[in-house]
């Protein structure tokens, strides 16, 4: 896949970029779940360039540009990423021009197009795992503020 | 007679279920209007009647199936195994020519193919695209 190989040019311009992103506050909460279900999971990655927002959710690519953006999100749903959430983050992320991929770093998978059910699915996502979602595109802080909620 | 394949704000395709089986057909569909929600007209020509249990596929079932979601948009259908797809070409030979353009047999597995084709229908996504969707299943592995 193509696209697989973007977040990488962008990681290493994003490492230019000092400020951490400012808007990570404004965030949708996430419904009653359990902000520190992603703790133990998370500890292990890149924070150095975004930070824990104390929602499950880590910022990596924390940028101001809107261009790209990166995040790992814990999964807290019991029954893991199932058919039915997973055809609310496909809904939600078909809204965006953005392209938007999805890798399980618990299962260490390649990055997979958000937009199709069908590579959803081989994510193969259970309770407690880490995905990291990367988007680029005109939109991709939306894309990403969005899809946040849904993990 | 036809169904209106305008939903809300877009147009969509419709899809048809094909099975040898009433209650396998009655179970994808359930699976693929979950996906939907209803977004998409989907029907059903399950086994050879629709209060028995006898086995089999019918292509005027099938025929019927297709005209109550035949839109412009296209239709897509999903059959099980075997003569599922003969009975389907029948029907579609039954079809008036200019309805039959816009029909397309689907390669895909039932079960998958029915989930992705619903919620990539429900997008509105074009006929050719929603296909391949579908048709990814039988190159997609199961157990990652």
């Amino acid at each position: 896949m193509n696209r697989s190989q973007e977040p990488q040019r962008r990681a290493s311009e994003d490492r230019l970029e000092n400020q951490l992103d400012s808007s990570a506050g404004q965030l949708p909460d996430h419904d009653g779940r359990t902000p520190s279900a992603g703790g133990s999971g998370t500890a292990a990655l890149p924070t150095s360039l975004g930070g824990e927002r104390g929602d499950g959710v880590t910022d990596v690519e924390a940028s101001t540009h809107p261009q790209s953006r990166s995040v790992v999100v814990t999964v807290t749903d019991p029954r893991g990423l199932h058919l039915r959430s997973g055809r609310d983050v496909v809904r939600t992320a078909s809204r965006f021009q953005s392209q938007i991929t999805a890798s399980n770093l618990s299962r260490n998978t390649s990055a997979v197009d958000l937009k199709s059910i069908l590579q959803l699915m081989q994510l193969q996502a259970r309770q407690g795992h880490d995905l990291k979602l990367a988007a680029s595109g005109p939109d991709a802080v939306a894309a990403i503020d969005a899809l946040c909620s849904l993990f | 007679m036809y169904a209106a394949c305008w939903r809300g704000q877009r147009e969509v395709i419709g899809l048809v279920i094909v099975s040898h089986s009433a209650k396998l057909a009655q179970g994808v569909y359930e699976l693929a209007a979950q996906m939907a929600g209803d977004q998409v007209g989907i029907s059903l020509a399950g086994g050879l009647c629709d209060d028995c249990e006898t086995l089999g596929t019918d292509a005027q079932r099938i025929l019927t199936a297709i005209e109550e979601v035949w839109c412009e948009d296209g239709v897509l259908l999903l059959m099980d195994v075997g003569s599922a797809v003969m009975s389907a070409e029948i029907a579609l030979e039954m079809l008036p020519e200019a309805r039959r353009r816009n029909c397309l047999l689907s390669n895909a597995p039932l079960v998958e193919g029915a989930i992705v084709a619903a919620l990539h229908a429900s997008l509105g996504e074009p006929l050719q695209a929603v296909n391949a969707q579908a048709e990814a299943a039988l190159s997609a592995s199961k157990l990652g």
